[in-house]
């Protein structure tokens, strides 16, 4: 098994992590290093007098590093595990020292208390029935929030019909102000989702580009979210929860049911890391390959704290995942892993953009709040055209691709004019790339 | 067009103009029926949710019209290692990036290429700094060029037609093409040049000439001789300085001929042998006489001190070859040195036969002038100013020969006035195993001794970080142990830095002889 520097730099927290990992995956700076089919673990000489013990575990990858550094994984783990990619002979085999075995075992005893391992046999014996007094508690609770958002979201309908009367273009002249109070009001009525998109319609309407027509779709989404919300009780279950989850009432992880757990062997075709409400969040992409269904596995992690999914792009793990209630299940959590990531081309995705756009339509009429989509295609050829970049399938049909021009060009070297598999978030009108694969090689985009 | 309707409407507002909804026949013009009107806002809003999520729903992509544009032809150069790969990254990031131009020799003489995920950093790389790009064309590969047609900025590495750039080019295009091309055409190169050289302005004129000194042949001649009756000065000198050095030329040989008859070797019986110098009384005048179409920089500061004839003098003998001298006087060049020494016009002679050795690379005349240490002691200004770039004329193992000779006979570890240091900054060649101890001794030593001057030994500490780009990688280990640690720490960063540019030049080198794993 080896996983190529590309997969292995993109686990790093920011730039400045990837270089200095970087330069320290060099043999000089390890004296003692090992490995066996489990874990990588060596000592790296740093400023201090004793050295620092790095520890990588293969099965997930996950880390673990002496040094007093707040990144995660810090500049050693990465480094060690770029040197381990990439020159493994140099590393001597056999027996883990004995601050390996032990972080290993405590590893796999936290297993199924973390809930990534067993949790699912566990999980109904040890949730006992709530008690009577408590199921009131949250009933009570829920129906408060029930009210608080009816009333944020009727607020919200009237401040839209205010903006419609008076039209886009005095809006777009109006001061953040505007904005923020309609979304502080909505953060008060425990609407958070709704507040966010509010809020970033303030600087759509300070962008450039066909603002007019971007500020206008989210108001319609907003706009059927708060139409929606005054018959929720008549909607059908699963368009319940996507309305919640797009107004920004979660179903907690713990709340989810074990029934919906899907094994598949799992390929992690993206990774994308933005910044939302104050929080760091990650983005993971996967897509299994015996049942052809995505899933986006969410982590945040507040500003300067670690954000880990344990994933690495462009490998594949054997998984079982649960679902997140909706009506097109995109978002899931992982709960299980059976095997170790191996590096892998997916064969599963779409052969033409209009078998993708026909999948889109679908779960658009499932779950009308999708804002992202993934997209997988099998074969398509990255191209620039009239300084536009554009992901050309079999069948002559043109995709444009995000604004980045860095990334284009990094995608046109990564195919040579012949066809790629490409991963990208599809925001319904443009693919934002994020992994390509081509002759077995797989890059970042 | 229904969006667009509504668009309207809705940048306006509704206060303004009333909604109209042209709902045509399909499920979505049903469902705008099914709107009332008469709630302006209301039905715009459902609407505006109905309309989008439909546009979003049926998206339609273009259909390409134009055939797919051509694919890159296969590479035969297999790509380098993933390692390899990694250390290219770190030096695009910014990490050593001074040692990126041996990463891309060695990976040239290694028969690799540069993986294509690198590739769009490193022609980046190229457009900023253009010394490098005769490096990376050489370990781009098909992959590259390809790459290179589609962006403006690249076009230097795209190997495209030379007549087109020529023409159309850019100043930087068309001095990268035609220095490219003198090393593969010379006679091609010249002829495009000759083909456009009237219509081309003075500044242009003399870098594209100077750009003939590579490829340099007989068959250059007349192209060249034209270029002495150049409208400006500096194109005429240059045009001078190139007919110099083709072994061949006319000038070259009438220069010789009549310079050299102003000069004779005298050895008395008793007494030391001396030049003997015959100066024309208007140097002007007997050049044109004599038919020695060369000019004479404007005077500048330096020739106050050796006077309006010195000046001349000092080129005139800086035209003629040296060895020139010792044919006609059967001397060798250090019996010539020495009788220059004796000379009335000793300053200017000997930095005309400085100019001279440089000039022309002749490394035995090199050799003699640098091991000759009375030379650097008498401090003669215009001699000086050209002493310290005659080490690179130099085959490195000489000049390895005479600084080790240096380093032998001063044994106070390197300072900064030691003799062999000037010569150490310009060895920019790998040195060898012998010269690279050599020299991490004296410095060590030199660190070990305590007692500093900080002013003087920041250029020490500048040098070292230049050597640590040229000694002996595959010492990395040897030579990055034991350093002596100053009291204060003064040293450790430059030390630090030492020892990791070795190391990574260790670890890079291996990397890219390592068989290529994959």
């Amino acid at each position: 098994m080896s996983f190529s520097p590309e997969q292995i730099i993109a686990l790093a927290p920011d730039a400045p992590s990837a270089k200095a990992g970087r330069s320290l995956a060099s043999t000089g700076k390890w004296p003692a290093r090992g490995y066996d089919e489990r874990a990588v673990w060596g000592e790296c000489r740093g400023s201090g007098k004793e050295p620092y013990r790095t520890q990588i575990d293969l099965t997930e990858p996950a880390f673990r590093c002496t040094c007093p550094s707040r990144k995660f994984p810090c500049k050693h783990a990465l480094g060690l595990f770029l040197l381990f990619a990439t020159q493994q002979s140099s590393f001597a085999s056999g027996g883990p020292p004995p601050w390996v075995v032990e972080w290993l075992e405590k590893r796999d005893r936290q297993q199924p208390k973390r809930g990534t391992a067993g949790e699912a046999d566990q999980a109904p014996a040890e949730a006992a029935p709530p008690t009577q007094k408590k199921r009131t508690t949250k009933v009570k609770r829920s129906s408060e929030r029930q009210t608080r958002v009816a009333a944020g979201l009727a607020e919200l309908e009237l401040w839209m019909r205010d903006l419609t009367r008076r039209g886009l273009a005095a809006a777009q002249t109006q001061p953040p102000k505007y904005w923020e109070q309609m979304a502080a009001r909505l953060i008060d009525a425990q609407a958070p989702g709704a507040a966010r998109r509010v809020r970033e319609m303030s600087s759509v309407a300070a962008s450039a580009e066909e603002w007019a027509d971007v500020m206008l779709a989210r108001m319609g989404s907003l706009f059927l979210a708060a139409e929606g919300f005054k018959r929720i009780e008549s909607l059908p279950e699963p368009v319940q929860a996507d309305l919640r989850a797009y107004i920004g009432w979660t179903t907690k992880e713990e709340e989810l049911s074990a029934d919906g757990l899907v094994r598949d062997r799992w390929v992690v075709t993206g990774q994308r890391t933005y910044e939302e409400d104050k929080l760091r969040v990650q983005r993971t992409w996967l897509r299994g390959e015996e049942s052809g269904r995505d899933a986006a596995l969410l982590d945040f992690a507040a500003p300067g704290q670690a954000l880990t999914s344990g994933l690495l792009t462009g490998t594949m793990i054997d998984a079982e995942l649960v679902y997140y209630p909706s009506n097109y299940p995109l978002r899931a959590s992982l709960r299980q892993r059976h095997s170790a990531p191996v590096p892998r081309t997916p064969v599963c995705g779409y052969a033409s953009a209009e078998s993708f756009l026909s999948a889109y339509a679908d779960a658009l009429a499932r779950n009308p709040w999708i804002e992202v989509f993934p997209a997988l295609f099998d074969e398509v050829v990255p191209i620039r055209r009239d300084e536009v970049w554009l992901a050309r399938d079999a069948g002559g049909r043109l995709l444009p691709l995000g604004p980045q021009a860095d990334g284009g060009w990094k995608l046109l070297a990564f195919g040579g004019g012949r066809p790629v598999t490409l991963f990208g978030e599809w925001d319904g009108r443009r693919l934002l790339p994020l992994g390509v694969w081509a002759e077995g090689r797989y890059a970042r985009v | 067009m229904v969006w667009e309707d509504i668009l309207s409407t809705a940048a306006v507002g509704t206060e303004r103009q009333e909604v109209v909804l042209a709902p045509g026949d399909g499920e979505l013009g049903r469902a705008l029926h099914r709107l009332d009107p008469s709630d302006r806002e209301g039905a715009l809003l459902a609407a505006v949710a109905l309309a989008a999520l439909y546009r979003r729903a049926g998206f339609q992509p273009a259909l390409d019209r134009q055939p797919l544009p051509e694919a890159c032809a296969a590479d035969e150069v297999p790509c380098c290692s993933d390692e390899a790969g990694q250390h290219l990254a770190l030096m695009l990031e910014g990490g050593f990036k001074e040692v990126l131009p041996e990463w891309l020799v060695a990976l040239r003489k290694a028969g690799r290429r540069v993986p294509a995920d690198h590739l769009p950093a490193l022609l980046d790389r190229g457009r900023a700094e253009q010394s490098l790009r005769p490096l990376i064309i050489n370990v781009t590969g098909n992959r590259g060029c390809w790459l290179a047609t589609q962006n403006d900025e690249w076009r230097w590495a795209s190997g495209g037609a030379a007549g087109d750039t020529w023409e159309t080019g850019n100043r930087h295009e068309r001095l990268f093409l035609l220095r490219a091309l003198r090393e593969t055409d010379p006679e091609r190169a010249r002829e495009l040049l000759s083909s456009t050289w009237k219509s081309e302005v003075a500044r242009d004129r003399l870098s594209f000439l100077e750009i003939l000194l590579t490829g340099l042949n007989p068959s250059d001649e007349p192209f060249l001789s034209e270029t002495l009756q150049d409208r400006s000065a500096e194109v005429r000198r240059m045009g001078g300085e190139i007919l110099l050095r083709l072994s061949s030329s006319h000038l070259r040989e009438t220069v010789s001929d009549k310079v050299g008859s102003l000069f004779s070797y005298h050895k008395p019986l008793l007494g030391k042998a001396r030049i003997e110098v015959s100066l024309p009384g208007d140097p002007e005048k007997w050049q044109k006489e004599n038919q020695v179409q060369l000019e004479v920089p404007a005077t500048g500061a330096v020739s106050k001190h050796l006077g309006r004839k010195g000046w001349w003098l000092l080129h005139a003998v800086g035209w003629v070859p040296p060895m020139s001298w010792c044919r006609l006087w059967s001397r060798k060049p250090v019996e010539v040195l020495e009788a220059a020494r004796n000379s009335e016009w000793k300053a200017a002679i000997i930095a005309g036969l400085i100019t001279a050795a440089g000039r022309y690379g002749d490394a035995e005349w090199v050799e003699a002038i640098l091991s000759d240490r009375q030379l650097r002691e008498e401090n003669l200004r215009e001699a000086n100013a050209n002493l310290s770039e005659l080490g690179s004329h130099l085959p490195a193992a000489r000049l390895e020969a005479l600084i080790l000779d240096e380093l032998a006979r001063e044994k106070k570890g390197l300072h900064v006035d030691h003799p062999a240091l000037w010569l150490l900054l310009e060895h920019r060649q790998e040195w060898s195993g012998e010269l690279s101890r050599a020299v991490v001794a004296g410095i060590k030593e030199r660190i070990g001794g305590g007692r500093k001057n900080e002013l003087m030994e920041w250029q020490l500490k500048a040098a070292l970080k230049q050597f640590a780009l040229y000694v002996l990688p595959a010492l990395a280990d040897e030579l990055s142990a034991d350093w002596p640690a100053d009291a204060d720490g003064w040293w450790q960063d430059a030390v630090d830095e030492f020892q990791s540019v070795l190391r990574f030049r260790r670890d890079m080198l291996r990397a890219i002889l390592k068989e290529g794993n994959n």
